[in-house]
């Protein structure tokens, strides 16, 4: 074996291993625990080390170096979690009086419902599914209450126009989160857009009954649909996301009938692909227990024989981070191709728009600005 | 701390350029910078001269400590490398940064530490100030304004003063102790010249022409401020400084105030640790003396402050 | 009005000429003066109308009537709406 190979091995498998039993972590070395803390970091998994530490009651049997690293970053999660449970707060304050369905989406929903995936995860935006019919009601009244539609430039504004998801994204004027207004989940030229209908129709309600969650069969869906379609070009498809996909799925795999409802839902949404690649994948990488007829069902969603075989290549290859002073141009590859498969970056941005959401579409467009070191950013991330 | 049969420490300039040279070319460096241990990987020359004199009193790394941070400034990766002279600075391997001409190397590399220090030291609050130390108690200048916060630094770190920093006020949650991070200070334009006037001794690097903050070049705090980098200080004195020419010397009090508020807003994590970053600075402003300080002579200053700390009555 | 929550949660330190007070629900930093820390005082013990307020406030200042405006007491209370630290359900 190369030593490429080894290192990318090493490293793959001291991140899986440390996801899958943070238990063994105080028996790590220090360069081991040096390794760690850099994969970790590229994956945005710190938090979650973190968490699965705090909660075995281990910090305080791990080398304090690597210690203040989780704590750093326990620090910025919990305060964006504050942020963004605020923001909601702020949002139902300034829409008081209009009754209207609000489904919170992806970490909004993570961090209200208190589901599995809020642990040690940095959420920075609320993602809101509402009817396009309010859209216009809503919008004028935060408005009103001091949020403003953050400024785009024309090619990103005829994007949103022509094939508008979701209006831009709104910001209050006093703070930094973003707010995210859907009214369906993909554009509707995307190929696996469907009529939001059924999502409302099934949406929970949490303990404020303004807000509501999408049902836990959609809010998996959601969460695969989402892994597979928002990749980045650097880094792929994320670690982090099919994390959660993981989570959700042994938190709501022991409710009554979540298993029966899964595939079928996901057959009546157009959404099969994504969920055969979450279920396969996630049983993969971190060994979900998934009934085997439920598999079996999913199976009706796998692609061709010779893409599964190319996902099946790419997908672990790109999704696992390797070791960062021994970058595989394989993996580089593997998750070039992987965003270009689900963005055809060489189709003009017509046929682009088919598959992403508006922040990637703003990630794509964001590729390659650079930094400068010499202006020190007081706004940390 | 790497032992050795000197009985102490193991600091960079023990190894020698050339030593020096392959390490940065090849497993890298590893430095011990106050709370910190960078590992710096580079393949540039200059690096390795400049770091044999500039990093020289800094002690290495354990050999089996953690990094903290591991950077690395060099030439492109990819076949840019041939076209233009530039290089380029890496965290993990990854460089989101704009390039720097290859003659910047090493202010780069100085300015991408401090960027790694702010973006990730969350586990502490981090003000954007200089502190220096006396009798283990420690004063700090918070950046603002006009603020000529270095220069001042730099000028007390060889008038008796030991350098904690002079851009991070790293503050250890638990206690409120200020940790020492004593790195090379970066003086641009006419702060050279004055400082080279004010002590002629003083180890001031090279000039870097043309930079992105016009000319800089980095002074190389006292020995004794790197070998007590492992000294925490406590907050006494919260000083505000403007330099105005010609102005005659004036250390007056400032509100608690407008103190807390020009701390908190300059600082670079005072969002991001919520409720302990108010009660830090909110502790750290009630214990401390708030002054502002106008001066024109940098002689004056030293004296005012100086005299500050010695008749410490507060 | 009245208090919500967040006002029960609020973090105070007194200086000579202003509060400063930190908001554990969003985690901002707020900058008080004495009619804005007033108006929270005033609301401890139970909701109160704006009039009310006021009132409970120059009895408290030992002040004159007219030595506190209406407008100063609105333009406080709307902003202290705003940051979630009062509710206010019948302001126009």
């Amino acid at each position: 074996m190369s030593e490429l190979s080894r290192q990318t091995e090493r490293a793959n498998r001291l991140l899986l291993g440390a996801l899958k039993a943070p238990a063994a972590l105080p028996t790590l070395s220090a360069a081991d625990w040096d390794l760690l803390l850099r994969v970790a970091r590229r994956t945005r998994l710190l938090g979650r080390l973190e968490a699965d530490l705090s909660r075995a009651g281990l910090l305080g049997d791990i080398p304090v170096d690597a210690a203040q690293h989780l704590r750093a970053s326990r620090n910025v999660i919990e305060h964006r979690k504050t942020l963004v449970a605020w923001e909601v707060n702020r949002v139902l304050w300034a829409l008081k009086g209009i009754d209207v369905p609000l489904i919170l989406l992806k970490g909004a929903a993570y961090v209200l419902a208190e589901l599995p995936p809020a642990a040690g995860r940095i959420f920075a935006d609320v993602d809101l599914l509402v009817p396009v019919e309010r859209i216009g009601e809503i919008e004028e009244r935060l408005a009103a209450k001091g949020w403003f539609k953050m400024r785009l430039d024309p090619y990103d504004e005829r994007y949103y126009r022509v094939w508008m998801h979701e209006i831009p994204p709104l910001r209050h004027r006093e703070r930094g989160t973003e707010i995210d207004i859907h009214h369906r989940i993909l554009p509707r030229t995307s190929r696996f857009s469907s009529d939001p209908g059924p999502l409302f129709e099934d949406a929970l309600p949490l303990q404020d009954a303004r807000l509501r969650v999408l049902a836990p069969t959609d809010m998996v869906l959601h969460a695969m649909l989402h892994l597979f379609l928002e990749g980045d070009p650097v880094e792929g498809l994320r670690l982090r996301d099919l994390l959660d996909i993981h989570g959700l799925l042994r938190h709501f795999g022991p409710e009554a009938g979540f298993w029966e409802r899964l595939p079928r839902r996901a057959r009546q949404l157009g959404w099969e692909r994504p969920l055969y690649y979450g279920l396969r994948f996630a049983q993969r990488l971190f060994d979900t227990p998934i009934p085997q007829a439920v598999l079996e069902e999913a199976g009706r969603g796998a692609p061709p024989g010779p893409v599964g075989a190319l996902m099946d290549y790419w997908v672990p290859l790109s999704i696992l981070p390797g070791h960062p002073d021994h970058p595989s141009p394989m993996a580089a590859a593997a998750r070039q191709a992987l965003y270009l498969r689900a963005h055809w970056l060489r189709m003009p941005a017509v046929m682009l728009a088919r598959h992403l959401s508006y922040k990637a579409w703003l990630r794509f467009r964001g590729v390659g600005k650079k930094l400068d070191l010499a202006q020190l950013d007081l706004k940390q991330q | 701390m790497a032992g050795s049969r000197l009985g102490r420490p193991i600091r960079v300039a023990d190894l020698g350029v050339g030593t020096l040279a392959n390490r940065l070319a090849g497993e890298g460096l590893q430095i011990r910078l106050g709370p910190f241990n960078i590992r710096v990987q580079s393949d540039l020359g200059s690096i390795a001269k400049l770091a044999d004199s500039l990093y020289g009193p800094y002690p290495l790394a354990a050999a089996d400590a953690i990094a903290d941070f591991h950077v690395e400034i060099s030439r492109p990766k990819n076949l840019r490398r041939w076209l233009r002279p530039q290089c380029h600075f890496y965290l993990d391997g990854r460089s989101p940064f704009a390039p720097y001409p290859v003659e910047h190397a090493f202010p780069a590399l100085e300015w991408g530490i401090n960027w790694c220090v702010a973006t990730r030291a969350h586990h502490l609050l981090m003000l954007h100030a200089a502190v220096v130390e006396r009798g283990g108690l420690a004063m700090l200048f918070p950046a603002w304004p006009g603020h000529g916060k270095s220069t001042l630094c730099a000028a007390l770190i060889h008038s008796g003063w030991r350098l904690l920093s002079d851009e991070f006020g790293l503050v250890r949650p638990c206690d409120g102790m200020l940790l020492p991070i004593p790195r090379l200070i970066p003086l641009k334009n006419e702060s050279i010249a004055v400082i080279g006037r004010f002590r002629p001794e003083a180890v001031i690097g090279p000039c870097f022409f043309g930079t992105r903050k016009g000319t800089v070049a980095h002074v190389r705090p006292p020995t004794e401020s790197v070998s007590r980098s492992q000294e925490p200080a406590r907050p006494r004195w919260l000083i505000f400084p403007r330099w105005v020419a010609d102005a005659p010397l004036s250390l007056s009090p400032i509100s608690k105030s407008d103190a807390f508020l020009m701390v908190a807003s300059n600082s670079f994590n005072y969002e991001v640790l919520d409720e302990t970053a108010f009660r830090l600075v909110s502790e750290m402003v009630g214990r401390c003396a708030c002054r502002s300080l106008v001066y024109s002579d940098l002689d004056e200053a030293v004296s005012a402050l100086d005299a500050l700390a010695r008749f410490d009555d507060e | 009005m009245r208090l919500t929550a967040a006002a029960g949660e609020l973090i105070w330190v007194q200086w000579d000429d202003a509060y400063d007070v930190y908001q554990p629900s969003s985690t901002e930093t707020h900058v008080f003066n004495e009619t804005t820390a007033l108006i929270l005082d005033a609301l401890k013990d139970g909701p109160l109308s704006l009039e009310g307020v006021r009132e409970w406030i120059v009895k408290t200042l030992d002040a004159e009537q007219d030595g506190l405006a209406l407008e100063d007491l609105e333009s406080a209370a709307a902003r202290l709406d705003e940051l979630g630290l009062i509710e206010w359900p019948d302001r126009a």
